[in-house]
């Protein structure tokens, strides 16, 4: 008699009444059945996983050790050295095209907010998601130095040519957001930092922080809940209020009617629950909801020829209305809530463009200097100057810098890279 | 390679058990595992796999050796007696711990020597080689075996390969001694129940790990490496109690879970290790802990090192020093820093009063035995000093944490940092208590009961069904996690 039969006559010999219940039944002994679910489950997850990682994206992988093995050649790295380099970029690679990894993080995104997290953590520390007190998602801002361009600011200043620094609203609204305790903001420190320095060196700044608390903005809708960028109607005020501050500075009336700055000359187009920002992205939208997105077109009549160079050196050039030359449709239309609709104002972050306007051949020259924040803020404001250059220095060399300025000869220099 | 890391679940392992089950014949498929898991090693440490081919090559030589002057029918070797045995026994522990000593604690002592003495010796700046503790235990575990005839030696270098590298034990353990898997290395018969049972432990280990560990790991690291207090002593005595209960917890999942997807990954490919823990955190006693943590290294220490230093065998004093030398390397051998040292002296301390209490008070320890829930408190208070010890940078850290979590500073009682804490991870803190509780073996016995009463497919079919759907539930968060790109420390990989 094996054991479970052993331990079957014990039972129904303890309880009488149970052998009388069960009748024959208890007396009935069935093959253990065969496990097949979770193991065929298992085989079939990581298979499907291996196939849509590695199966179909073999030659980014192949071309990964190809650019490693050149990297080698040049940096003179050992064998092991370079074994090292490979292992890092063929991981950082398979991280990045991991199957279904949309669907998993969607996933991952449902289990935090279920578990009701404040905080949820990222291999690279400083893209950690923290939820604020008004459920905005955000990024921690850690202590830095101030901006290369802020520390030598000198290069510009050599020029001759009027400065201004325009110092965007932070996310981290002082006053209004609050982090978890365990975490800290160091936005406000980093501005001020660098607006010591630009003190020192006497070039103005205008901090649209502290505009946004005199007009009496609305908090609530300055940012999207979910991307790291102002909102779009946010970018269309903060120009009304660099028009006002160049005239006040320097004297340039460059929207003297105010028209051009109005909302209501700009068409709203609504696309609601329609994007999920940059840190949206990073949890899914079932943590993160999404936001609406409003895209400013102008009602006024509008003629530029744009000129943008790419990444590759390649330039692409645009000839005819803003929405021709400015707005990326497909950045719209794409259904998935993934695709980044903030980027629709050019369509990306380019190292240079310029957008001439032909219709105000007689205003000014503008260079901006500037980040993603600029994207918005450089599309409006090309309505109301001649000529706007706009430099990318995350893609621009600063060691250029001068020489480029040089060569498009700006009446002003806005910075507004942050 | 992490088990949990997306290059081995997407890539390693399914390429590893694609390519073994299409092979045909136990030689060929062994010589694959061996070629898997030296890729699998030299993937993190792509130097270091030299290292530990020359240890398998060390060992082997050893192990032939030690088979050879076990041999009865050569005359020559009858006339030279015990001593080329034993030599060759004490050239093989100072090979392995040669290789520990200089990769794992030549800059400790170079830095205590040049503390000590104001020397200004040059400190060789060696890393770590991954899991170069487990590689030499086992490389150590082959030649003792043989040398005690209780296994025999292999007369292929590849095989003493496979055991010493195989990947799934090979860069954290469990430390697998040889007379436990010598037979099927050539004599395992692969099978679905085996593979099915491998699974059902690998997820569960993946999902301690990556669910539960890695979670645990964000609360002690940010308290205890001071991120968040300016002032260490202004931490509350909650938020120090937690973060010693969250490393608590951080490192039995951890390493649990890493023993579970080891053991798991072996029974997918035929191999039965035993089990490392067993529900360490219910021990009604220190000893009883340390018969149920790490299960793996206590018997390596117990058979290789206690025994042989005369045990149990040569009276209470004796059974003191042998313990004392038994729990002094035991602290060594997981780190190279006084914390680890001060640790398992720590233990000693504790495990010699348990024995002296047995030995010479036995009715006071039968006493104190049967106040329920008694034992179990004052072992896991002890536990979760130990582990603070464990945690702490130095001796400073460690007395200060401790202080903290007994108000000795006049820090307040509770703070913001302690009340964030728990209500953000209120949910996997009462998760991990109840998954370190034995439950499901009661449940599994409970089950078993019902099984044999009302026949299986009353209860067995459903609940098998809902244990599979929540083991693939458990698969696809952590996936998910690691598709984020989570927080993923590993413990155990440095010792």
């Amino acid at each position: 008699m094996d054991k479970t039969n052993a331990d079957k006559q014990k039972l129904l010999e303890k309880y009488p009444a149970l052998q009388a219940w069960l009748g024959q039944r208890g007396q009935k002994r069935r093959p253990q059945p065969r496990r097949w679910f979770l193991p065929a489950a298992f085989l079939l997850v990581i298979f499907a996983m291996c196939v849509n990682t590695y199966g179909i994206n073999i030659v980014e992988f192949y071309n990964e050790i190809g650019k490693v093995a050149d990297g080698a050649e040049e940096k003179e790295l050992t064998w092991y050295e370079a074994s090292e380099a490979l292992v890092e970029h063929w991981t950082d690679k398979t991280v990045e095209e991991m199957a279904f990894k949309d669907l998993l993080v969607e996933l991952h995104g449902l289990e935090m907010r279920l578990l009701d997290r404040h905080f949820v953590r990222d291999a690279d520390y400083s893209y950690s998601i923290v939820k604020d007190n008004h459920d905005w998602l955000q990024f921690i801002t850690f202590e830095a130095q101030p901006r290369e361009i802020v520390r030598r600011i000198e290069i510009l200043q050599d020029l001759d040519i009027p400065i201004l620094y325009v110092q965007p609203p932070t996310k981290h609204i002082e006053g209004y957001t609050e982090f978890p305790v365990t975490l800290n903001d160091h936005s406000d420190e980093n501005v001020a930092a660098n607006f010591a320095l630009l003190d020192e060196a006497g070039v103005p700044y205008l901090d649209l922080r502290q505009a946004a608390e005199e007009d009496g903005l609305d908090k609530e809708r300055m940012f999207y809940r979910t991307d790291h960028h102002w909102r779009v109607e946010t970018a269309l005020w903060a120009v009304g209020r660099t028009v006002q501050e160049i005239e006040e500075l320097f004297g340039w009336q460059l929207d003297p009617d105010g028209d051009f700055c109005d909302p209501a000359n700009w068409r709203k187009t609504d696309y609601g629950q329609n994007f999920l920002g940059s840190q949206g992205r990073r949890v899914g939208p079932y943590y993160a909801g999404l936001d609406d997105f409003t895209l400013l077109t102008p009602l006024f009549d509008t003629k530029f020829q744009t000129e943008l160079k790419q990444h590759t050196g390649e330039l692409k050039v645009f000839y005819g209305d803003f929405v021709t030359t400015i707005i990326d449709k497909t950045l719209l239309t794409e259904p998935s809530v993934y695709t980044n609709r903030y980027g629709a104002y050019w369509g990306a972050d380019y190292p240079t463009l310029l957008a001439d306007n032909l219709n105000n051949s007689r205003g000014k020259t503008v260079l901006l200097i500037k980040d993603s924040y600029g994207l918005p803020y450089g599309a409006f404001l090309a309505t109301m100057v001649d000529k706007l250059y706009m430099v990318d220095l995350r893609y621009y060399n600063i060691e250029n810098l001068s020489d480029y300025v040089e060569s498009v000869k700006p009446d002003l220099i806005l910075i507004m890279y942050c | 390679m992490l088990f949990s890391s997306v290059e081995f679940l997407c890539g390693f392992l399914p390429f590893t058990l694609m390519v073994y089950y299409l092979l045909p014949g136990r030689r060929l498929r062994n010589r694959f595992l061996l070629l898997a898991s030296l890729f699998f090693y030299a993937w993190g440490e792509p130097l270091y796999v030299l290292l530990m081919l020359a240890c398998i090559a060390g060992n082997y030589t050893f192990g032939l050796l030690a088979a050879l002057f076990r041999r009865q029918d050569v005359k020559w070797l009858e006339k030279l007696g015990p001593w080329p045995a034993r030599l060759n026994i004490v050239l093989m522990l100072a090979f392995n711990l040669g290789l520990l000593g200089v990769y794992k604690y030549a800059g400790f002592v170079v830095s205590n020597l040049n503390q000590s003495f104001g020397l200004q010796l040059e400190d060789p700046g060696l890393v770590l080689p991954i899991g170069i503790s487990f590689f030499t235990f086992q490389g150590m575990s082959y030649v003792l075996d043989v040398f005690r005839g209780q296994a025999q030696a292999r007369r292929n270098v590849l095989d003493v390969g496979l055991y010493v590298a195989f990947f799934p034990q090979l860069i954290a353990g469990p430390i697998v001694r040889y007379n436990t898997i010598a037979k099927e290395i050539d004599g395992r018969r692969e099978n679905w129940r085996d593979f099915a049972a491998g699974v059902d432990l690998f997820i569960i280990g993946l999902g301690k790990k990556v669910l539960l560990a890695n979670n645990f790991a964000l609360i002690a690291e940010k308290i205890f490496d001071g991120a968040t207090y300016d002032n260490p002593l202004e931490m509350a005595v909650a938020a120090a109690w937690i973060a010693a209960v969250a490393y608590t917890l951080q490192i039995y999942f951890d390493f649990s879970g890493y023993s579970d997807m080891a053991l798991g990954l072996g029974r997918m490919f035929g191999f039965h290790f035993l089990p490392n823990f067993n529900y360490p955190y219910v021990a009604r006693s220190v000893t009883d802990f340390w018969r149920r943590w790490h299960m793996s290294l206590s018997s390596w220490f117990r058979d290789y090192v206690y025994i042989p230093l005369g045990g149990n065998r040569l009276g209470l004093p004796r059974q003191i020093v042998n313990l004392f030398a038994v729990w002094l390397l035991t602290g060594l051998w997981h780190g190279a820093n006084w914390t680890f040292v001060v640790w398992g002296l720590y233990y000693f301390c504790f495990l010699a009063v348990e024995k002296i209490c047995r030995e010479k008070l036995p009715k006071l320890a039968g006493l104190l035995g049967k106040i329920p829930l008694l034992g179990n408190l004052v072992t896991m208070l002890v536990v979760i000093i130990g582990w603070v010890i464990f945690r702490s940078a130095d001796l400073s850290q460690a007395v200060q944490h401790i202080g903290l979590m007994f108000g000795v500073y006049g820090n307040p009682l509770t703070d913001e940092i302690f009340t964030f804490q728990m209500l953000e991870n209120r949910v996997q803190l009462a998760v991990a208590c109840v998954a370190c509780l034995p439950l499901l073996p009661l449940l599994k016995r409970g089950l078993h009961r019902l099984h044999v009463v009302l026949g299986r497919g009353w209860v067995g079919v459903p609940l098998g069904v809902l244990r599979d759907c929540c083991l693939l539930l458990m698969l696809l968060l952590a996936l998910a996690a690691l598709a984020k790109g989570s927080y993923n420390p590993f413990i155990y990989f440095n010792f």
